[in-house]
């Protein structure tokens, strides 16, 4: 394990003061400034400022658009958004990250690098010496784009484009942090990489982007987590992540998100899987006020695998709207999606799964289902799967339920002495733990379903 | 001497509707009680109010453990107390293994009879290993999901094993001969039997005289209607299999 020195210029330091700019004041020039601050190569602040353009003229999705109907944000104060933060220094080492990150990132020995972002900055890179001879690219960006540009260049954008809808845009024009990971052809990485996103200042807004490209027979797990303990103020925090997997490739992507519940948090989540080549996406949705979420598999090579499990977990006011996308482009491929959530108090969840099987993906072999478990009568679950298909020699199934904790259950574990509430927690975790155990380092899956348990527990 | 079980006049509703009319009865540890009754006559019934499930409503009379009266009781303080309801259709809980909640209920169990000290993980084994032998079940079973999946034969093994675990003082087995082939039969009445004895009360609720080739009642009563019409020796279960229980039928009302 060896903490590298990053490349990234020494930074202004612009502080979170009035004299920030605000997204709504924002021109050109504060766009460049991030680029310069953030290092960016030519190739990069081009793009920044083209996505910029985009962005100024695209407007935000309305409840007229059928993903943001039931999720109104036209009310939320952009304008007031702050996209720099107060320069935080790079550390040297893992220990000295603050505390509360001790636990996300995990043991040294299950993991095989790690990227840390707070705020709007990385402030810690570590990789494994065996990364350089194997050839594997893994840095911040901008770091990257000058290590490897044509590399950047070739995959940056390639899976979800700026110019997709206004959050892409934003993301792309106010990029901040973020990770860059390529595993050359037929390498394989042994231990999971960990790409931390957390937040500490007040009102600062977060781009994360995260690239993945796995090239022909490469192996890869890859841990993205999003974590804070609810400083004041609201948080934002608008990201992307594309990866690919090419053919006869394997990754293991797991994302967990444990924001605090003052956070705002809209991302885009697409994955391109080649021929012949596995993926497998965990998961874990615990915090925030505020979640929308597209997490979008294409499959554009025959043969490809492509397997979801994921798992949320609303409470108090939280509001979770989630789509799932199953893109079956090419024939013979298969997909198999299981989305399963608990919703206590007042939360509120949306789930919207499509299916689409393209005209020439004969052979195709989809699956989806959406489980929801509602513990209180003040919450809400809405599931709407969907269907689209245009071969005519194809396997899909879909389905969706929502449901409470059955009181036979209750009635069973409760007459063999257990109390009310350790059956009930019982039950809850039992309707997880099919998506909780396969998800990848133990260290992480003991950190989920502790989690998952705290939210049951109420 | 006080009963270990004693039911008092006892009427229980479900949905408001009167199922059981005056039902009483006392069992014993060291005693095996069989009842036997049609469909309909309300031997579920008894089952689940015993066991406190909320959805059967005692409307009159007392369910006494101990002398104490148990009929307000939630399921879980009468679970602990040491009263076992082998369930005629187990509830499948999927993600929860056998052995997790084996764990827990033994501990709750052990809890509440003094013992604060959760058994050592190794001696937990090797108990679940013991009695999973004793029912003729694979080592497997333990990491299996309750009832999830499991034959009709598994599911009675699985609640007999639950009732070799806990050792409860009183265990009501609602029907654990139904659904079974000859040999699960021979299996599930094997496992009660080992446990039977001193410390054991048994009332076994059954539709069938079969079970009682296996599992030797020294009293079996006849229930119709919500009342039990006639109490005896295990003659009165041959008597039942001449007759039919329309013959018992005529012959109370006589």
């Amino acid at each position: 394990m060896n903490p590298t020195e990053t490349t990234t210029p020494a930074r202004a330091g612009a502080p979170a003061t009035d004299a920030t700019p605000r997204l709504g004041s924002m021109t050109q020039n504060d766009v460049a400034a991030i680029a310069a601050r953030g290092g960016d190569t030519e190739f990069l602040a081009k793009r920044r400022t083209a996505a910029w353009r985009w962005y100024q003229d695209t407007p935000f999705p309305s409840r007229l658009d059928e993903l943001w109907r039931r999720t109104d944000i036209s009310k939320f104060k952009w304008e007031d958004v702050i996209p720099t933060c107060p320069a935080h220094p790079m550390v040297t080492s893992a220990s000295a990250l603050p505390a509360s990150l001790q636990e996300a990132i995990g043991p040294a020995e299950e993991r095989s690098a790690l990227l840390v972002q707070i705020d709007a900055e990385t402030v810690y890179a570590e990789r494994a010496d065996t990364f350089a001879a194997q050839g594997i690219t893994f840095a911040p960006i901008a770091e990257a784009a000058r290590l490897q540009p044509a590399l950047v260049e070739r995959y940056l954008g390639a899976t979800v484009r700026p110019d997709e809808n206004r959050f892409t845009g934003m993301n792309a024009a106010l990029r901040s942090g973020g990770a860059f990971l390529h595993v050359p052809k037929g390498v394989r990485v042994e231990r999971p990489i960990r790409i931390v996103v957390s937040r500490q200042t007040p009102n600062v807004a977060q781009f994360p982007h995260i690239v993945v490209a796995l090239e022909e027979g490469a192996e890869a797990t890859v841990i993205e987590e999003y974590v804070s303990s609810g400083e004041p103020g609201i948080g934002v925090c608008v990201g992307v992540t594309e990866l690919t997997v090419g053919d006869a490739a394997s990754l293991h992507f797991a994302t967990f998100q444990r924001w605090g519940g003052n956070v705002y948090h809209f991302g885009t989540e697409r994955v391109r899987v080649g021929r012949d080549s596995r993926f497998h996406w965990t998961v874990t949705e615990l915090g925030g006020k505020l979640r929308k979420a597209d997490f979008e598999m294409f499959l554009e090579g025959e043969g490809a695998e492509a397997k979801l499990s994921g798992c949320y977990f609303g409470s108090e006011t939280q509001h979770f709207d989630f789509h799932t996308f199953q893109n079956h482009k090419v024939g013979h491929g298969v997909s198999d999606l299981l989305f399963k959530g608990a919703l206590r108090s007042r939360a509120r969840t949306i789930y919207q799964g499509l299916i689409k099987i393209h005209r020439d993906a004969q052979r195709s072999d989809a699956y989806q289902a959406n489980r929801n478990l509602i513990l209180s009568n003040k919450a809400r679950a809405d599931s709407i799967p969907s269907l689209e298909i245009e071969a005519n020699d194809v396997r899909c199934t879909h389905g969706a339920t929502v449901g409470q904790v059955d009181d036979e259950q209750i009635f069973y574990l409760m007459s063999r002495g257990l109390n009310r509430h350790d059956a009930e927690m019982l039950v809850i975790g039992g309707f997880f733990t099919p998506v909780l155990d396969r998800i990848p380092a133990e260290s992480l899956r003991a950190l989920v379903t502790a989690a998952v348990e705290r939210k049951a527990d109420g | 001497m006080t009963p270990t079980l004693h039911i008092k006049d006892l009427h229980v509703a479900v949905e408001g509707k009167p199922i059981l009319k005056g039902l009483s009865l006392s069992v014993n540890k060291g005693e095996i009680h069989a009842i036997m009754g049609p469909n309909g006559s309300g031997k579920s019934t008894l089952a689940n109010a015993l066991m406190g499930n909320p959805k059967y409503e005692i409307t009159s009379g007392q369910v006494l453990f101990h002398g104490e009266d148990i009929s307000e009781w939630a399921a879980d303080e009468r679970g602990r107390k040491g009263l076992f309801l082998a369930f005629q259709y187990p509830t499948a809980i999927p993600g929860v293994s056998v052995a997790n909640f084996l764990r827990m209920a033994l501990q709750a169990r052990r809890k509440a009879a003094g013992d604060e000290k959760p058994l050592p993980p190794k001696e937990f084994r090797k108990l679940m290993k013991e009695k999973m032998a004793l029912l003729r079940v694979d080592d497997s079973f333990a990491g299996r999901y309750i009832n999830d999946g499991f034959s009709g034969g598994e599911k009675k093994r699985a609640e007999i094993l639950q009732m070799a675990m806990l050792r409860p003082e009183i265990a009501v087995l609602d029907e654990t001969d139904s659904g079974l082939d000859i040999d699960a039969l021979r299996i599930v009445s094997e496992g009660v039997n080992a446990l039977a004895g001193p410390d054991l009360g048994v009332l076994l609720i059954t539709h069938y005289q079969r079970i009682l080739n296996y599992i030797k009642p020294q009293f079996v009563h006849v229930l119709v209607d919500g009342r039990i019409v006639k109490s005896g020796g295990s003659e009165l279960a041959h008597e039942l299999e001449a007759h039919g229980y329309d013959g018992i039928r005529e012959a109370s009302a006589a």
